[in-house]
């Protein structure tokens, strides 16, 4: 190779290099045959060959299809165009690509869409079907807004709106043809799809005889028979509807379905031998001679008063054992109203079976709860004065009880303050439902810890507890305080400030001082504790407030304000300063009284 | 100087004719036989019954190219052929023309094979420098048949001449001698190779006239004279462009191989692209 091709090698590497690194839109195509069609151009490029292409494979089927689910489906299926005439095909032979962005992937079989045999699809259109335009049936969209030919569906309800509103099920076909919607194969027609199906001899009728002619298919009334037929009894039996009675078998032949519907008054059991004539004296027609009512023919039994609608209970003319739903709703017009769980107990609980009828009803004792029920108190309330199992139960349920706060005042233990809102099962110990109520321990130490020790040993001998506390509350004593008696301020004061923490066992209620030093301390370092003449802490002050409103200057000091010294401040005559004690507080003892004591002489200066 | 041997010369004028025939005949038929198919536009090519065929991925497009890119091969052969000139493995001018003929009917499956679109980056970088490979190897084979003879060629005619009408030799020894031709250096760019063209040209002028004077005129010469003659003109006018065109006729094979190059790194990456995604043809 000569100079020149040497040389070129480097340039011919820069080119390759070049090509592969060139920006995407460039380098995009440059594997690619052509631009692929305006379908897929959005994975048009090098980077996308994989989602077609397969390594030695060319085209591969099943990544094409790994997209076009819908089509999977139908291949799969054997169903639509595909399904039926391109199974096994490869897509690639139809749907021809890298020709052009303006390619058509879709060859229609025929040339065009308007000449496709659409037998191919598996859907022939015949008729009415033919005409259309193809959008007028596939009116899915792609993503990309084209018209989908997919998934349009062979129903006719998929395009037609039912007018039937279901009634005659998809089938529409059955029925109707695909040249007018109004032809209708009537020999097809099932009328048991309608809301009126023929049955017995209405099978037979002519369809004019219903549908006039020409033949009228809507606003055809049949929601009762004298729509139809004229009614014999000429309204007679009204409201009673006639299919109570007869049927669409035979008008005549309906005595089974009478007696078994007989209008007022069931024919079961007794009456179920009775004849038509024996009671219908005058005719089927009309009513007994007698009169309707049951008392017309039967002796009134019942002391409750029940009236005279006996059927209203004895519909099946059962007189023993009446339907349960019967018997409690009647119960209360007895003396013996069902109420609360009575409600809910089985008949032959009370009116037991095993009683003789007469005993097992009209003889029945219920004046006291202990005809029926047993005592489980086992007679200890009744010891207690008690007894009337209503006094504390009532028929809604054994518990809860009516015992309350009110019924325990009449017992040995009245519930007051805290007591009354104490949980039963805080003094009646024991499995619920609690049978034995009685408490056998009644004193406050009983339940209660005493928390003062020994300090109120003669008072617990005087009532104990009661003799400070009451039920109300722990915290509201009675406490005589009227040996040290509280005032001013001392009644504001919360008794642990003096007696120490009452919540707790420290509280001191014996021994606690009584002197102010006892509790407070002395702010004038002991200028009138220590220095004569002494004075105690009431002499200037009182409980309402440590500062004196009115201070006595002569009366307490012997030294009267007069004159300038009213307007002088306190502090400038008693400074604060350091005592004798070392300790800084205002100075009260002055020690001189003397005009030279605090002035200095202003004559001296002049005599001199 | 050595004559060139006779049979050589017979060879050399049949064979291009009998291959310039087959490859002129191959174009006709192919274009013959897919005419309907080329002339549509690519849209009406898919509706075409041979479209599965004749498309570049067909069986018969594909083939096209499989088959180009043999001759491609093939026609690197010659390359080797330089490479070992004194071997014994047949006459270069046959060897020569072959690797014209293969080139040429490569790109003219290559076209076919394209169905006459290019449409991608890599067909378009193919098919150009496919092109410049074949243009400038026209012209190289253009440049290779106006390749100087030996610088004893102008010796033996001036030696014939002086046969023909005796006495001239002489003079027209000593005139030429004073009409030496330029010295073009071997490794010159291809810009002062061409650069040099005027200057020969003017020389082979300049040697002309000379000659036209020292010889009376040709008419009235005998037969043997004027092909006399005639030689020392072809002679004199092939020495004055003796090492200018060598030089040039260097640079434009370089040019060529460059083109060349491109072309193969261009097809291989096709070829590669094409196999891995399995569009192999018959393989």
């Amino acid at each position: 190779m000569d100079l020149l091709a040497r040389r070129a090698a480097l340039p011919l590497l820069v080119l390759a290099l070049v090509l592969i690194a060139a920006p995407r839109s460039a380098a995009a195509q440059l594997m690619s045959p052509g631009p692929l069609s305006s379908a897929h151009a959005d994975i048009d490029g090098d980077d996308n060959c994989g989602k077609c292409h397969q390594s030695g494979k060319q085209v591969v089927d099943s990544l094409c299809l790994d997209c076009h689910k819908d089509l999977e489906r139908r291949l799969d299926a054997g169903t639509g165009l595909h399904g039926r005439e391109y199974k096994g095909k490869a897509c690639e032979t139809c749907h021809v690509e890298h020709i052009g962005r303006k390619t058509k992937l879709i060859r229609w079989p025929g040339g065009s869409q308007d000449k496709l045999d659409h037998d191919l699809t598996g859907w022939k259109l015949k008729d009415a079907h033919v005409g259309p335009k193809c959008v007028d049936c596939h009116k899915q969209k792609q993503p990309s807004g084209k018209t989908s030919f997919l998934g349009a569906k062979t129903k006719c309800a998929g395009c037609h709106k039912d007018p039937h509103d279901g009634r005659f099920g998809f089938d529409c076909a059955g029925c109707h043809g695909e040249k007018k919607w109004e032809t209708v194969d009537l020999d097809k027609f099932d009328h048991k799809r309608t809301r009126y199906p023929l049955t017995g001899k209405h099978a037979a009728v002519d369809c004019e005889k219903c549908h006039g002619t020409p033949a009228k298919w809507k606003g055809i009334e049949f929601d009762t028979c004298d729509r139809c037929h004229q009614d014999p009894h000429k309204g007679k039996l009204e409201p009673t509807p006639c299919a109570e009675c007869h049927d669409t078998r035979s008008w005549k032949g309906a005595e089974k379905k009478i007696r078994r519907n007989h209008p007022r008054l069931s024919l079961k059991n007794g009456h179920a031998k009775v004849k038509c004539k024996t009671c219908h004296d005058r005719g089927i027609n009309k009513g007994p001679s007698k009169g309707d009512d049951c008392v017309d023919c039967h002796k009134a039994v019942h002391e409750a008063k029940f009236g005279n609608s006996c059927a209203t209970c004895h519909k099946t003319i059962e007189w023993l054992g009446l339907p349960e739903e019967i018997g409690r709703e009647a119960h209360g017009k007895t003396s013996y109203p069902l109420a609360g769980k009575h409600k809910q107990v089985a008949c032959a609980d009370c009116h037991s079976p095993k009683l003789a009828p007469a005993k097992r009803y009209r003889q029945l004792t219920f004046d006291r709860c202990a005809a029926c029920h047993q005592d489980v108190h086992e007679g200890r309330l009744t010891e207690h004065g008690g007894g009337a199992c209503e006094t504390c139960h009532g028929v809604g349920g054994f518990t809860p009880t009516r015992f309350g706060v009110a019924a325990h005042a009449k017992t040995a233990m009245p519930l007051e303050g805290r007591h009354a809102a104490t949980p039963c099962s805080g003094c009646h110990k024991g499995k619920r439902p609690r049978l034995d109520l009685t408490v056998a321990k009644q004193a406050c130490a009983d339940c209660h810890a005493n928390p003062h020790g020994d300090q109120f040993a003669t008072e617990m001998a005087d009532g104990g507890c009661a003799h400070c506390h009451t039920p109300i509350a722990w915290g509201q004593a009675k406490i005589d305080h009227s040996i040290w008696p509280l005032t001013g301020a001392h009644q504001r004061t919360r008794c642990d400030q003096c007696h120490g923490d009452a919540s707790g066992d420290a509280a001191t209620y014996r021994g606690v001082p009584r002197d102010c030093e006892g509790c407070h301390g002395d702010s004038h370092a002991g200028q009138f504790r220590l220095t004569e003449p002494v004075k105690a802490c009431t002499q200037c002050h009182d409980t309402e407030r440590f500062t004196i409103d009115a201070f006595d200057h002569k009366g307490q000091s012997g030294y009267a304000i007069e004159g300038k010294h009213k307007a002088v401040k306190c502090e400038g005559c008693h400074p604060t300063a350091k005592l004798r004690s070392g300790v800084e507080s205002r100075r009260y003892r002055l020690g001189y009284r003397a005009c030279k004591d605090c002035h200095a002489d202003p004559h001296r200066e002049k005599a001199r | 100087m050595v004559a060139p041997a006779a049979p050589a010369r017979t060879s050399r004028r049949v064979l291009p004719f009998v291959l310039g025939f087959i490859l002129i005949a191959v174009g006709a038929a192919l274009l013959y036989r897919g005419w309907s198919f080329y002339e549509l536009s690519m849209e009406d090519r898919v509706e075409h019954p041979e479209f599965r065929r004749l498309r570049p991925s067909g069986i018969i497009g594909n083939g096209y190219g499989f088959i180009a890119g043999v001759l491609v091969i093939a026609n690197l052969s010659y390359l080797v052929r330089r490479r070992f000139a004194k071997a014994r493995l047949g006459s270069m001018r046959i060897w020569l023309d072959l690797h014209v003929f293969t080139g040429l009917l490569a790109a003219v499956l290559v076209a076919f094979h394209s169905a006459f679109q290019m449409r991608t980056q890599i067909a378009m970088i193919s098919t150009v420098s496919l092109m410049v490979v074949v243009l400038t190897g026209v012209l190289g084979r253009f440049l290779h048949m106006l390749a100087p003879a030996t610088e004893g060629r102008l010796r033996a005619a001036i030696d014939g001449v002086e046969r023909a009408l005796p006495g001239t030799g002489k003079p027209l020894s000593q005139a030429l001698r004073e009409l030496p031709a330029p010295r073009v250096p071997a490794d010159a760019s291809l810009v002062k190779s061409l650069m040099a063209i005027p200057t020969w040209r003017a020389l082979q002028r300049r040697r002309r006239e000379t000659i036209e004077l020292l010889l009376p005129r040709r008419r009235d010469q005998s037969r043997e004279a004027r092909i006399a003659i005639e030689e020392l003109y072809v002679a004199s006018s092939t020495d004055a462009r003796g090492s200018g065109l060598a030089a040039l006729l260097r640079r434009w094979r370089g040019l060529h191989r460059f083109a060349a190059l491109s072309m193969i790194a261009a097809v291989l990456f096709h070829a590669g692209v094409a196999w891995h995604y399995g569009y192999r043809w018959i393989f």
